[in-house]
């Protein structure tokens, strides 16, 4: 059913047994996964079925450093189907090592396993509409030497709004509420559960939904916010009592500074690289052991590489006499040695060329961070400020991935890499619009926002769902990965209330 | 208005003259095509894979001001079998290529990680063709 929330009585009150907050692929997810098990189900969406520069204004805030201006409202879609509305699509799930603790990489490691993700992976790509048939990382060639790997992504830009807008609305179990706007999660006077949440319609209307459990799926800044912005009962915020909520943001980086050049007789670049087509895109990226011993970030390489029209090797061939190499065959000729050259008919190999980008893992940092600015949106509620931080090891791990790259091309025959010379990585990259990490997931409250679960530490009815979650970034989109802890979430949260029912 | 006229026609007898040394020198390759030189640079440039030789040959010289292509031609074809059919010295080429990133003889260039025979195989090109004191 659908619910455009300022038609609503001001002051009314819903009853759900569940209460998503967010209208994402999250949020969407997640109130699938629920249809059809008996449970009543509201969906928070607080835009419409359309942008509109009144509710996307609600997402500006203040961003360091300013990478791009202006980051927070341009790298975020406030109505329903959120951030999908302009995802590009790319899915593939985290590698093992993305879960791994690196002892070589500060605060890495989840307490789940990309094995216990495995199952959710295959649902979401059901979610996603993609096949679940995501080829493994191998490695380029079967060379012991070999220090690259490959992978494929698939592509599949699904909007989730358009994709399930149907589905949800004609849902006798969901209750999708437009424009409604959560202002607040108010916990119980112990504060160990959420009681209700407040909500405000697009104008002064005001509503609460009360639910047995709830789900933050608001995206990976808001999600952070939200907590942050919830401390009449708690201070610091809800699930905030170790000064976890909004630290390790993370994005993924974007460096545009390395090109490539290959001929077809230069083997598997060209060979992977021109058989991508829209649906389907191979890139690179350093073995696990390459990590290890350079000690740096995972991070992906990808290129398109096109035939290069002018030729410059005919003009080379016809302008010269090249009387200094003549006059060295002479001399070989006359120390006894043969020297025929015997020319083969023929073209000559064309070179293909690509500029590409470096896709960077974005090391956990608890000082990049999301926090409260003092300037408040229209509804009272204090704006995000956030600190993005990167670190040392996230630009050193970007220049050896291109040198060991540069290396291996050279000592395989596959062709040749530059790395703009005197680049200053530090100001030469841009975000990826992935937001991730502000409530991540530790077993230990003082190190995490929520458990192994999605739940958050202390506060037994409230879930998260979204990027925030992650412990690490890796470098394949987020949305994938995102969408199967929400299937995950889905499964946990009914079993819970099943129990309670 | 005779001197100016007379240094003319000696400039362009002199021109004219230029011309057709440069015409007879290159009489073998227009009759018969390219010249075993002009065939060996080809092969090997070919295997280059660098879009811009001679931009890059000229960051060499910018790295070793002041070597000549008599010092660049031999370590280029060193080692390479100049006496057998073309496959075999391209084979050999992309070797010594290879052994030069194996054995860390590589250079960077303009932001090109290459090794060092390629490298020098791109100074000869500018030296050559793109006019550093050629």
């Amino acid at each position: 059913m659908l619910i455009d929330a300022n038609q609503l009585d001001d002051g009314a009150v819903i009853e759900k047994d569940l209460c998503i907050l967010g209208a994402g692929a999250a949020g969407i997810a997640l109130a699938l996964e629920f249809s059809g098990h008996g449970f009543s189900v509201a969906l928070l969406e607080g835009g419409g079925f359309e942008r509109d520069a009144e509710s996307q204004a609600l997402y500006e805030g203040v961003c360091e450093p300013p990478l791009i201006d202006p980051y927070l409202p341009a790298s975020r879609l406030r109505y329903f189907g959120g951030t999908t509305n302009h995802w590009l699509g790319y899915c593939r799930p985290f590698d093992d090592i993305d879960f791994e603790q690196r002892e070589w990489v500060p605060h890495s490691g989840w307490p789940i396993t990309r094995a216990t993700l495995e199952p959710f992976y295959r649902r979401a790509a059901a979610v996603c509409k993609v096949a679940p048939d995501f080829a493994g990382i191998e490695p380029l060639i079967a060379e012991p030497a070999n220090r690259i790997w490959t992978f494929p992504f698939h592509i599949a830009p699904l909007r989730f709004g358009y994709a399930y807008r149907g589905v949800l609305v004609d849902a006798t179990d969901i209750e999708v509420f437009l424009h409604a706007n959560a202002l607040r999660l108010a916990l119980r006077p112990n504060g160990d559960s959420v009681d209700h949440v407040e909500v405000a319609a697009s104008g002064d209307r005001r509503f609460q939904v009360r639910a047995k459990a709830f789900v933050l799926a608001l995206g990976g800044i808001e999600n952070a916010r939200m907590l942050l912005v919830s401390d009449d009962v708690q201070s610091q915020g809800v699930g905030n009592q170790h000064d976890q909520v909004g630290r390790y943001f993370m994005d993924h980086p974007i460096f545009p500074v390395a090109q490539i050049c290959t001929s077809h007789t230069s083997g598997p670049f060209t060979d992977l690289s021109v058989r991508n087509t829209d649906t389907w895109a191979r890139s690179f990226r350093l073995a696990d052991g390459e990590q290890e011993r350079s000690r740096i970030l995972n991070g992906c390489l990808s290129f398109n590489l096109i035939p290069q029209v002018e030729d410059v090797r005919q003009q080379l061939l016809t302008k010269k006499s090249w009387d200094t190499v003549e006059a060295y065959l002479a001399a070989e000729e006359q120390a006894g040695r043969e020297v025929t050259v015997i020319g083969r008919e023929g073209e000559d190999p064309a070179l293909f060329f690509s500029r590409f980008d470096v896709r960077a893992e974005h090391a956990p940092n608890p000082d990049s961070r999301v926090t409260l600015d003092h300037e408040v949106d229209r509804f009272g509620l204090r704006r995000v400020r956030l600190d993005w931080r990167m670190q040392a090891i996230d630009f050193e791990s970007v220049r050896r991935a291109v040198e060991v790259l540069a290396e291996d091309a050279g000592r395989f025959g596959w062709g040749r890499v530059r790395l703009a010379p005197d680049i200053d990585l530090e100001r030469s990259y841009s975000p990826g619009f992935h937001h991730m990490g502000a409530t991540r997931m530790q077993e230990d409250p003082k190190h995490g926002v929520v458990d192994r679960n999605c739940m958050v530490h202390g506060v037994k009815n409230l879930g998260i769902a979204g990027s925030s979650v992650f412990c690490t970034s890796g470098y394949a989109n987020p949305t994938f990965s995102l969408v199967a802890l929400a299937v995950r979430l889905a499964d946990h949260l009914q079993k819970r209330l099943g129990g309670l029912a | 208005m005779t001197a100016q006229l007379s240094r003319r026609a000696l400039a362009s007898g002199a021109l004219g003259l230029v011309g057709l040394a440069t015409a007879v020198r290159h009489l073998p390759s227009l009759l018969t095509g390219p010249s075993r030189a002009q065939r060996l640079i080809r092969e090997l440039v070919n295997l280059v894979a660098v879009t811009e030789p001679i931009a890059v040959g000229r960051f060499y010289f910018a790295a070793q001001p002041g070597v000549k292509a008599t010092d660049l031609v031999p370590q280029v074809l060193a080692e390479l079998p100049l006496g057998g059919p073309v496959e075999g010295i391209r084979q050999a080429f992309r070797q010594k290529l290879v052994d030069d990133f194996e054995a860390g003889r590589t250079i960077r260039l303009d932001g090109w990680y290459l090794s060092e025979t390629e490298a020098q195989l791109c100074a000869l090109v500018a030296l050559e063709v793109g006019g550093l004191g050629g």
